[in-house]
């Protein structure tokens, strides 16, 4: 089974219910190395490979906040930065992808559910208030900090 | 609404009520482990001898507020000397003059600096012992705005609360003609924003992948037209409603339309269905509102205030020229409460309460973060730190010795020393000291404590705490000093403070305020050693170099919400305590010769960036609370020191966190600012030469650029 298609199919929603893969995605949870959970959190439906380095890069979601002007709620993009799962071991499963990382975690992407599918749907209404841009770049995937508009 | 800052209230042991011979004070096991007794430590040092006319070495007696303060060498003749490290005491004694500065005030901070210039207050009373000064060019040329920023640590907040006459205890009903902005109730009530946002966001989902639109997409935007036409057919709808429904109907036209042609305008050129906000209804209604009653006079010695939805000052920064200019009013909306203080002259005072602030929901360091404004004009640095006096906060420039103490804390924590047996023991006799002091205090004016009711005893507490810490200030420092050299592998303490990487006075880079390590300063061949052919990078985004280096600060969200270019918002302050992602920047340690296209920042002489106590790092991404001050964060995996930092993995993922951010034009400059087109390279050369930069860190910018 190919990591990089299951990883790809969970961050767009393809294994939705519902038949509208907008209504699915995907989550990190990492656990430190005696079990105890240490992350979790959406992801943005975006990753990037960079093979020559052998280390995956995606965007968590960290909770956003109500904006008073507006009341919408709007993300903060320089939280939620890129991070990158650089493993050891990899282990691919239908709906799940598992790495343990270099650090010695064990980071799993796996279908959101509860509150972080709650998450990923904001941020998917907050996608609406970028531009076109502004969403480009941050699908590249390559910043250490993020500048403009909602950092 | 009362204070609702935490009181603190510490009760102490009743002690005998006469003075103790030094003989008689209890010395515990290993005291004299440096030949000296620690009660002799406590008999205060003689004041050193004054030459007439000079400042000498004192901390000077307080001088009425309102004068200015000179932060540094005091010739004021109206000033009285006191014994060394006697400091005042923020409750009764306005500021003072302090010639032994570590760092002076500025008269006058530089305007239009948006970053600001950091000034070192003594105490406890502010996060870090730090204030910002910002002087805002006005957009009209009549003076700037000058404003100091700090964040109040929580235990100070009881002081501030103290000093305000809050009006909130008067509340009256009050009838009020208010202009309204809001959704209209039909579009509420039939979710017709939401069904057209459905839409739009599904269909954008299919046009970005080049994907067909499928079966239920169209669905929803067949529902969104039904819904919306449903309105414009009906005979009853208003004609607010029927213009609401007209622009709805618009956006869903554009929707279809971009359905039909899909694949003939690309996504990033026209091919996004745009966002448009819900359609609201503006209209002026009558309404109650519970305000605060006329102004009585304030009960005496109190200041006036009020309370109000929280909001931050709006600043704009050009950004051609990085120059920051607010017009005195404009602020933008935040979500909590603060109060708004009179402080009289024409001073004013903003501050946001952490109980009004909750932890999970307030944008991130909004809570105690207090601000003073300075009548129009230049030349308010002294007297904006003078009015923390106003709210019951230390407003005195921090003296050399507390400023040697800071910098020894933070050079334990940075270079591990905490665990070492002679520091860990000089700490807790340290500590120990303080409340030997604080006894004796008790002791002779346990007759101030007669009558008071518990808050001011609780103030009482907290004089003679100061009292206590300041007082053997100079003692702890020797002790501790003596314990980090012997550890380390100084012959004594003097020999430490004598080397050459020894350096107590913290550097102003930026806006804020660095710690440099001497163990950096004093091992420099091994470091470079280390650190040969590796540098530091920092990516961005496109676009962003030439607006970053107009600011001239690679600055931490945090620092960015401060100097106005960030709203803070999306963020609150539980999330950053866990990714320490707001108060610091991120870096990545690579081999320099890989590091060849932009956009991104690079120091291939990486020294002068990790000289300073707050720098950590993973060797790679570490999930969970990566903020040293959390204390969740791990410790295995986290370091602090920067021959192991030297070692990391020159991948792309490890992580360097530098607390607050670097000065780009200064200090910190980069050694390479890498561009990603001729373009970029052309906008940076000219936001720079615009500022009058020439050379960056001895280079000429036309090799820094590239």
């Amino acid at each position: 089974m190919d990591w990089k298609s299951t990883v790809h199919g969970l961050l767009g929603g393809a294994h939705t219910n519902t038949g509208d893969e907008t209504d699915a995605g995907a989550q990190l949870v990492v656990d430190h190395p005696t079990g105890e959970e240490a992350y979790r959190a959406a992801l943005a439906r975006h990753c990037r490979w960079e093979e020559a380095q052998d280390v995956l890069w995606v965007r968590p979601i960290v909770p956003g906040g109500t904006d008073p002007e507006t009341g919408e709620k709007v993300y903060s993009l320089s939280a939620c930065r890129r991070r990158s799962l650089a493993w050891t071991r990899l282990r691919v499963y239908e709906s799940q992808v598992v790495f343990t990382l270099a650090n010695g975690q064990v980071a799993r992407i796996e279908p959101a559910q509860g509150p972080e599918l709650d998450e990923l749907r904001a941020w998917d209404a907050f996608q609406l208030e970028l531009t076109a841009q502004e969403e480009q770049a941050l699908e590249e995937l390559r910043e250490d900090s993020w500048w403009g508009r909602y950092a | 609404m009362g204070s609702s800052g935490k009181t603190t209230h510490t009760t102490y042991t009743t002690a005998p009520t006469y003075p103790l011979a030094p003989e008689e004070i209890e010395v515990e096991e290993g005291q004299a482990a440096w030949g000296e007794d620690i009660t002799e430590l406590l008999i205060p040092e003689p004041p050193p001898a004054v030459p007439e006319g000079s400042p000498g070495e004192a901390v000077a007696e307080a001088v009425p507020q309102g004068q200015d303060q000179e932060g540094g060498v005091s010739g004021d003749a109206q000033t009285e000397q006191v014994p060394p490290d006697v400091p005042e005491t923020s409750l009764d004694v306005p500021s003072a003059p302090v010639p032994d500065a570590a760092l002076p005030i500025p008269a006058a901070p530089p305007e239009g600096v948006a970053a600001g210039v950091p000034v070192l207050v003594g105490g406890a009373d502010l996060q870090d012992s730090a204030a910002t000064l910002i002087s805002y060019s006005s957009p009209n040329d009549t003076g700037p705005r000058e404003v100091l920023l700090t964040t109040l640590t929580e235990d100070a907040e009881a002081k501030l609360m103290d000093a305000l006459a809050l009006s909130e205890e008067k509340l009256i009903p009050v009838q009020v003609q208010e202009e309204i902005n809001g959704r209209l109730p039909v579009d509420e009530d039939k979710q017709l924003y939401e069904k057209c946002s459905k839409a739009a966001i599904s269909i954008n989902h299919r046009l970005k992948n080049g994907q067909p639109i499928p079966a239920h997409t169209l669905d929803y935007l067949a529902t969104a037209k039904g819904a919306v036409q449903e309105v414009v057919d009906n005979p009853d709808s208003t004609q607010d409603e029927l213009a609401m429904a007209g622009t709805y109907k618009q956006w869903l036209d554009g929707m279809q339309h971009r359905i039909d042609t899909a694949g003939q305008v690309p996504y990033d050129q026209g091919g996004k269905v745009p966002k448009i906000g819900p359609y609201e209804h503006t209209g002026t209604v009558t309404v109650t509102k519970m305000m605060p009653s006329p102004s009585d006079e304030p009960a005496s010695g109190l200041l006036a205030a009020t309370v109000r939805d929280a909001s931050r000052i709006k600043a704009s920064i050009d950004p051609d020229t990085g120059a920051t200019s607010w017009d005195g009013t404009s602020r933008s909306k935040a979500n909590g409460k603060e109060y708004k203080i009179d402080l009289g002259e024409g001073y004013t005072a903003v501050y946001r309460p952490y109980g009004a602030n909750s932890e999970g929901k307030s944008e991130y360091s909004l809570r105690g973060q207090l601000e003073i404004h300075a009548p129009q004009g230049s030349g308010h640095g002294h007297d904006l730190v003078t009015r923390l006096g106003d709210l019951h906060l230390v407003n005195r420039a921090m003296t050399s010795k507390e400023a040697e103490w800071t910098y020894l804390a933070n050079n334990i924590d940075a270079q591990g020393l905490g665990s070492k047996p002679k520091v860990k023991e000089a700490l807790a006799q340290a500590a120990h000291m303080e409340e030997l002091q604080l006894q004796e205090l008790f002791h002779t004016n346990a007759h101030q404590a007669v009558g008071l009711d518990g808050d001011q005893l609780s103030g009482l507490a907290k004089k003679w705490q100061i009292e206590a810490a300041a007082s053997c200030l100079s003692k702890k420092v020797r002790l501790v000093r003596e314990a980090v050299a012997t550890s380390v592998g100084f012959t004594d303490g003097a020999e430490l403070a004598a080397s050459a990487g020894y350096d107590p006075t913290p550097k102003a880079t930026g806006g804020w305020l660095t710690w440099g390590r001497f163990d950096l300063g004093n091992n420099k061949p091994a470091l470079a050693q280390a650190w040969k052919g590796k540098a530091l990078t920092h990516n961005v985004h496109g676009g962003s170099l030439a607006a970053i280096l107009s600011t001239g600060v690679l600055a931490s969200t945090e620092r960015r919400a401060t100097m106005g270019i960030s709203s803070g918002l999306g963020m609150s302050e539980h999330d950053d305590k866990y990714t320490g992602g707001a108060s610091s920047v991120f870096m990545r340690v690579r081999n320099s010769a890989h590091v060849k296209t932009g956009p991104q920042l690079v120091w291939d002489d990486p020294l002068k960036v990790v000289n300073n106590t707050s720098v950590y790092g993973y060797n790679s991404d570490h999930f969970g609370a990566v903020n040293p001050d959390h204390h969740l964060h791990s410790t295995t995996k986290l370091t602090k020191d920067p021959l192991k930092i030297a070692k990391f993995n020159t991948g792309i993922n490890n992580e360097v966190m530098v607390r607050h951010g670097l000065d780009l034009l200064g200090e910190h400059a980069p050694s390479r600012i890498l561009c990603s087109s001729s373009q970029e390279r052309t906008k940076v050369l000219a936001v720079l030469k615009a500022k009058g930069i020439e050379h960056l860190g001895g280079k000429p910018i036309d090799q820094v650029v590239q």
